[in-house]
């Protein structure tokens, strides 16, 4: 288990690593970065003192390893609009965006779970086919356009909601419920699909050989063996949720990291981006990580394997 | 009722008939079974598979999915100690306090059949919480108790193992560690050893005969092994097809047998002892049954069918040799003649 | 008994079983038309939009859909802030849709389709270096990857068809190999191999024919994945130039008029929903009838 656990986070370790090269490469993609930062209209002679600044007209390698010793010891160099220190500035609004994809993840889950269960204990029934509808508008409904709709009937027609900004319950529910939909759509799918694998299975009729009454085989049985399903699959929807934030921030003027990605390729300010582009990948591949835990801890097959 | 209670059968089933009703069509698996089962006995069930043996046990007990699994016939009068019941006509709920309780299972493949992500301790503890057999530290010291019964080493360390830290046949002590838990009257064991190793199965199923006479079981055992059934039922029942062909003591139906299929089954058997006895092979597959049954199921590959037994299902019936002893057959294997008329 | 009620339920010849699937899956039927409704408006946009999609009228701008006050029928669905007819701007907006959507898997396939084969039939050290380099990129959450390079390439058609074409690569490189892999240690490939078979006759007529199948069906989900991204870049601002009709700009335009003028953004969006539906919909249909293996949890 821990040769497991250990090998895992060697890779984690290594992909991180990657992600800091292709972050290094992303904004010498067109072959001048001096030119892709600068605003279009600058002058030539601004343009050379810019990329004199920033070390852009070294060798590529002593370019590469002062990025990489830099990276690594947490410095990204300093936003070039808000003239901060941009890894301390992308930290800060990091909060921000753990709450709203918390919320929205916290109400995929709280929807997706009863009502995969329940269509997948009852196919052919009428709920069977909510779940699969809701699998399929969750596929199929963008969550931007669903947010200005929702704006637009919930907060301008109705009133009940703030339009945007960040403060309050009452301003997480439009962001939260726009940006979860996907992921309850996926979640609906995967539960009910489980469960209807699950049940079939042949320690499902040990339980109720044994006498036990349904909720007590759906609560202890089937529920603890979709869950291992399902695990799997909410890291994976985390990351998404931290890239679908990019505009449901945006829409709600939510001050998180998502807007702040919007913000900082908008206004061209790269080094911010590199850090934003970091931070959230190592996001990503921490959240692997704790998936990789949670899989050891609810499966004693893989604690059992060394 | 009263005078019964003590020298009935424990469990009688008449005319049980179980369908699956399918896009295909319905599958008529079991057609209308009669059987006994006595205190302290043990009842083999013999059958290929698809013959229904498996179906028409497990149908008892509602543990056939439902749908496609429905019950369409018969009675299943189970005496209990307190009163008597008919388990065909329980709620889903009393059937639930039944199962586990007065009825214990196992099944083939204890690999499958265990949950692979909760301890044996916990699977084992969970039927003893579920009948308020016990609780809390006594239900965990019931459980190591149990394990030791089935003969695990070291229980007290291995009630928080899980099922994959198991072999095979440990993992059916530990099934059948869950079976006997709440002093259940009867058994029902579906095929028990077909899963293990050879070596292992002589293990379980001596366990099983100690078990079920120290304790005083009942036990259904299901199996589609003469060979093993040999040993240890007092009473065979032989399907075919969803039906019950042959049923009698074990002594008179291996001595004896009076139903083709019965027979061939036997010739099936290789008998170590008697190397010029010839194997004989069944001819043809089982019927999947998607007709109600108009005739006898075995007639295409049985060597004596006649026109008779196209046109008439024969019903089971004593063959006089001795008591308890029914055939399904208009053939008389013993006079060597075909039984006459119409009449049943 | 009835052992032809048996045959007949599932081991007839395999176009009947094909034919009875396909007119059995009504969703998936529906898709299909659905799909092909859309194609059509897309090659006839010329013929049937009522007017010039870029066409300003600024003394006509924000008038809403002809159903509402102070709509009217020469503007069926109202028009947009500059003025520009609606309906005309979603019917051409249908072919940057289609044509990112179609180029963008026909890009990411072939890479796929390329690396997988190469990485799942030679293994070794290639496999590795190949399955490291797809890993990381699926790594990097796909919208923000998506982002960054669009804003460093800035804005035109091709490089939103790159953009997408190499994004979504890794995840055709994976499905890919995975195939490959299991194809390759399947009964009749070692036997094809073990013959003496060579490497082009097995890849050619033993491999890629199979590979078809979920690949196909991969294309499907990740077409309709692309319409939506490229929406998504459109309404970021980093999708094809406003000059372009397409239903992005169109919702970014929208977005800033959702308090007033609500259907700028409405109609967009809808074409975008079904165009998604009609393509998820022939998607599950695709994976049920060319891929069996995964039709049991499908449905």
């Amino acid at each position: 288990m821990q040769r497991y656990l250990l090998s895992r986070a060697i890779q984690s370790v290594m992909l991180m690593f990657g992600v800091l090269v292709l972050v290094f490469f992303l904004v010498r993609l067109t072959g001048d970065p001096a030119r892709l930062m600068m605003p279009r209209d600058a002058s030539p002679a601004d343009v050379e003192a810019f990329r004199e600044a920033m070390g852009f007209n070294e060798p590529l390698v002593r370019q590469f390893f002062g990025f990489m010793t830099n990276a690594l010891r947490g410095d990204f160099g300093r936003s070039l609009h808000f003239r901060a220190p941009a890894m301390r500035m992308v930290l800060e609004r990091m909060p921000a965006t753990l709450e709203l994809a918390l919320a929205a993840l916290a109400f995929a889950l709280f929807v997706a779970i009863p009502l995969g269960v329940i269509g997948g204990s009852r196919p052919g029934t009428i709920w069977d086919t909510i779940c699969r509808g809701v699998g399929l508008v969750g596929q199929t409904i963008p969550n931007f356009w669903l947010a200005l709709m929702m704006i637009s009937f919930f907060s301008v027609s109705l009133g009940w909601f703030p339009t945007f900004g960040r403060g309050g319950v009452r301003s997480i529910v439009l962001p939260a419920v726009a940006l979860g939909l996907f992921p309850l759509g996926k979640f609906t799918r995967l539960v009910r699909s489980a469960v209807l694998e699950v049940r079939n299975e042949d320690y499902i009729r040990t339980a109720y050989s044994k006498g036990l009454l349904d909720h007590r085989v759906y609560t202890h049985h089937i529920f603890l063996n979709v869950s291992v399903t399902l695990v799997s699959i909410v890291g994976v929807q985390f990351g998404y949720l931290l890239g679908g934030s990019i505009y449901i921030e945006t829409i709600f003027s939510w001050p998180g990291v998502g807007r702040m990605i919007h913000e900082a390729v908008q206004a061209r300010d790269f080094p911010l981006v590199q850090a934003l582009a970091f931070v959230s990948a190592g996001f990503i591949v921490l959240l692997n990580l704790l998936t990789d835990i949670a899989y050891v801890l609810i499966d004693p097959r893989i604690r059992y394997e060394d | 009722m009263n005078q019964m209670q003590d020298t009935g059968p424990l469990l009688s089933v008449r005319n049980l008939a179980v369908q699956f009703n399918t896009v295909d069509g319905i599958v008529h698996a079991v057609n209308g079974i009669s059987f006994d089962l006595f205190r302290g006995e043990t009842l083999g069930v013999v059958g290929e598979s698809g013959s229904g043996k498996s179906v028409s046990m497990l149908s008892l007990v509602r543990l056939v999915p439902e749908p496609p699994g429905e019950v369409t016939d018969g009675s299943a009068l189970f005496r209990g100690t307190h009163e008597t019941v008919d388990l065909l006509k329980l709620s889903w709920r009393e059937m639930a306090a039944v199962r586990g309780r007065r009825i214990g299972f196992v099944f083939q493949d204890p690999l499958s059949s265990l949950n692979p992500l909760i301890s044996v301790g916990k699977q084992i503890r969970e039927v003893l919480e579920r009948h308020n057999r016990a609780r809390g530290k006594a239900a965990k010291r019931r459980s190591i108790e149990l394990l030791a019964l089935v003969g695990i080493p070291d229980p007290e360390k291995r009630y928080y193992s899980y099922p994959h830290e198991f072999s095979g046949g440990m993992r059916q002590r530990v099934m059948i560690a869950i079976a006997i838990a709440c002093d259940p009257e009867v058994i029902i064991a579906d095929e028990p050893t077909t899963a293990l190793d050879v070596t292992i199965q002589a293990q379980i199923v001596d366990l099983l005969v100690r078990l079920k006479r120290e304790l005083g079981i009942s036990v259904i055992w299901i199996s589609h092994d003469l060979g093993v059934v040999a040993g240890i039922a007092d009473r065979v029942l032989v399907m075919y097809g969803g039906t019950a062909v042959e049923t009698g003591t074990a002594e008179t139906v291996y001595q004896h047998p009076r139903h083709p299929y019965t027979v061939g089954l036997l010739g099936a058997v290789p008998k170590l002892h008697e190397h010029n006895e010839r194997l004989v092979n069944i001819e043809g597959r089982p019927p999947s049954v998607y007709s109600r049954l108009e005739q006898c199921p075995f007639a295409p590959r049985c060597p004596w069918a006649f026109e008779r037994c196209t046109q008439q299902r024969p019903p089971l019936l004593p063959t006089g040799r001795d008591e308890g002893h029914s055939s399904a057959c208009w053939y008389d294997l013993e006079l060597n003649e075909r039984r006459p008329g119409r009449s049943t | 008994m009835k052992i032809d009620a048996l045959d007949s339920a599932g081991l007839r010849s395999t176009p009947e079983r094909f034919a009875r699937i396909v007119l059995r899956d009504k969703a998936g039927l529906s898709g299909l038309v659905l799909f092909v409704a859309i194609v059509l408006v897309a090659i006839a946009a010329p013929l049937i939009s009522p007017h010039d999609p870029l066409q300003q009228n600024l003394r006509n701008s924000r008038l809403p859909p002809a159903w509402q006050d102070g709509g009217n029928l020469e503007h069926p669905l109202g028009t947009d802030n500059l003025g520009r007819d609606m309906l005309s701007r979603i019917v051409y907006g249908s072919r940057v849709s289609l044509t990112v959507g179609f180029f963008g898997v026909l890009i990411a396939s072939s890479i796929g389709l390329l690396f997988g084969l190469t990485a799942g039939y030679v293994g070794g050290k290639t496999d590795s270096a190949i399955m490291a380099v797809t890993n990381l990129v699926l790594s990097v959450p796909y919208l923000l990857l998506v982002v960054v390079v669009a804003s460093v390439l800035g804005r035109s058609l091709l490089n939103v068809i790159l953009i997408f074409g190499f994004t979504n690569a890794p995840l055709f490189i994976r499905v890919t190999r995975g195939e490959v892999l299991r194809l390759r240690n399947s009964g009749y490939v070692e036997s094809a191999i073990s013959i003496g078979a060579s490497r082009r006759h097995v890849i050619w007529i033993h491999i890629l024919p199979n590979l078809i199948g979920p690949i196909l069906t991969v294309a499907t989900f990740e077409m309709s994945g692309m319409i939506f991204y490229e929406a998504g870049l459109g309404f970021l601002g980093l999708s094809v130039p406003p000059s372009i009709p397409s239903w992005g700009n169109m919702l970014a335009a929208g977005r800033q008029y959702i308090q007033f003028s609500p259907w700028i953004a409405t109609f967009p969006g809808l074409a975008i929903v079904l165009t998604s539906l009609s393509m998820n919909l022939l998607g599950d249909w695709m994976r049920d009838v060319l891929d069996p293996r995964q039709r049991r949890n499908s449905k």
